[in-house]
């Protein structure tokens, strides 16, 4: 089915609508556009916007739900679109960034590379996931060669110790003990950054490349209405636009929520385009002009379309490392 | 845009701060930041991006703060 722009614009602004009123009552876990089901059928040239929900309830068992509070008389049209509602629970992403079953799609980017470079798939080796390597760094101590991403890439844990094996691909893609490039050296979250530096251990070399951008060309500090680009594992080259600058999220990472300072908030330039996705945690965002890193990715959300990163001058001297 | 003034953003970040100590705790209160006010620009605002709809008067957040006025985002994130 064919969907023109304008009908997708409706669509999302109807999503918009519809999940600031009904998303966080607790029998709704998704709320989406696509096509309805009519008497346990797909109703294939029809659009609605579709409430997902733990148990579709009906009668006495609705009546009380809401009365309780679990949930919500849903309207009929929204930005007159047919609303309709479906039985799904989903599984939300936490340690593992994928469900098991759901293979993330294979490209140049998952696969084994020699030399690395920013923008390949990575991970820890007790975790079946991948994240994003994003970049060579010097430990300034003593100008060893390291890889720069988050600590939910590299570590994932809060028992993670130095020494830990880190596999390029990451273990999601197919990565295992042959594959180890480096080892976890130290992390910045006690400094309230989801940064970390893993040292190389000589099997493969580490460029100064972002992959499909080029060399990184320096440190930057991000503005308002900075135009950035970032090259990710999952979502490969994006851009952005910064919104928003020294801010301070409160994250939630399994078993704890922690706050991240130092954050920058990068949007869509316009409607439709992606910024990012699971699995692009680690990229590097650079001024798209200069090619200067200026926030180190490490969260987002698709409603709204946004990207989370952390400055990259506050990252790199709490590791105590420079580019 | 233009380049942030960065007297202007010394007094955003100190706003941000007495913001961030009493809110960054918060259930519904995921990011708190400093931003440009998309309708008024190009007067920085701080932003508190919320994961739900729920009004400033609710949460107890004040219009401004040290002269800087305070708004409301959408925006609930996950790591990545």
């Amino acid at each position: 089915m064919n969907i023109d722009e304008m009908t997708l614009a409706r669509g999302r602004l109807a999503i918009e609508e519809a999940s600031r009123s009904f998303l966080f009552f607790p029998n709704v876990n998704l709320i989406d556009f696509g096509v309805p089901e009519r008497g346990g059928r797909v109703a294939e040239n029809e659009l609605s916007i579709r409430f997902h929900v733990q148990r579709k309830l009906s009668g006495f068992s609705l009546e009380n739900a809401i009365e309780s509070g679990q949930t919500s008389n849903f309207p009929k049209y929204i930005n007159n679109f047919p609303t309709d509602v479906l039985e799904g629970s989903y599984r939300p992403h936490k340690w593992s960034w994928w469900n098991g079953w759901q293979k993330p799609k294979l490209n140049s980017r998952s696969t084994r590379s020699s030399p690395m470079r920013g923008g390949i798939s990575i991970s820890d080796a007790n975790h079946q996931s991948y994240g994003t390597l994003g970049g060579l760094v010097f430990d300034r101590l003593n100008n060893d060669p390291m890889i720069l991403s988050n600590w939910h890439v590299l570590a994932a844990d809060w028992g993670a110790l130095p020494g830990l094996r880190i596999y390029q691909p990451g273990r999601l893609d197919g990565g295992g003990y042959p594959d180890t490039v480096a080892t976890l050296t130290r992390d910045a979250m006690s400094v309230n950054l989801d940064a970390a530096v893993a040292t190389l251990n000589g099997d493969r070399s580490l460029i100064n490349d972002q992959y499909g951008l080029g060399s990184v060309q320096g440190v930057s500090q991000a503005y308002i209405g900075m135009e950035v680009v970032k090259s990710g594992r999952r979502t490969n080259i994006t851009f952005g636009q910064v919104t928003g600058v020294g801010g301070m999220a409160s994250m939630n990472y399994g078993s704890l929520n922690r706050v991240i300072r130092e954050v920058v908030t990068i949007d869509q330039r316009s409607n439709f385009e992606e910024v990012s996705a699971p699995g692009d945690s680690g990229s590097w965002w650079l001024d798209s002009t200069t090619r200067e890193a200026i926030g180190l990715h490490f969260a987002g959300s698709n409603l709204p379309e946004r990207a989370l990163a952390m400055d990259m001058s506050s990252v790199l001297h709490a590791l105590d490392v420079i580019l | 845009m233009p380049q942030d003034n960065d007297e202007v953003m010394a007094v955003g970040k100190q706003a941000r701060d007495k913001l961030a100590a009493q809110f960054t705790n918060h259930p519904v209160v995921s990011l708190i930041d400093i931003g440009y006010d998309q309708e008024s620009s190009p007067q920085i605002v701080l932003r508190v991006h919320i994961r739900r709809s729920i009004t400033k008067a609710a949460l107890g957040i004040p219009d401004e703060i040290d002269g800087i006025p305070v708004c409301l985002v959408i925006g609930d994130y996950h790591p990545e």
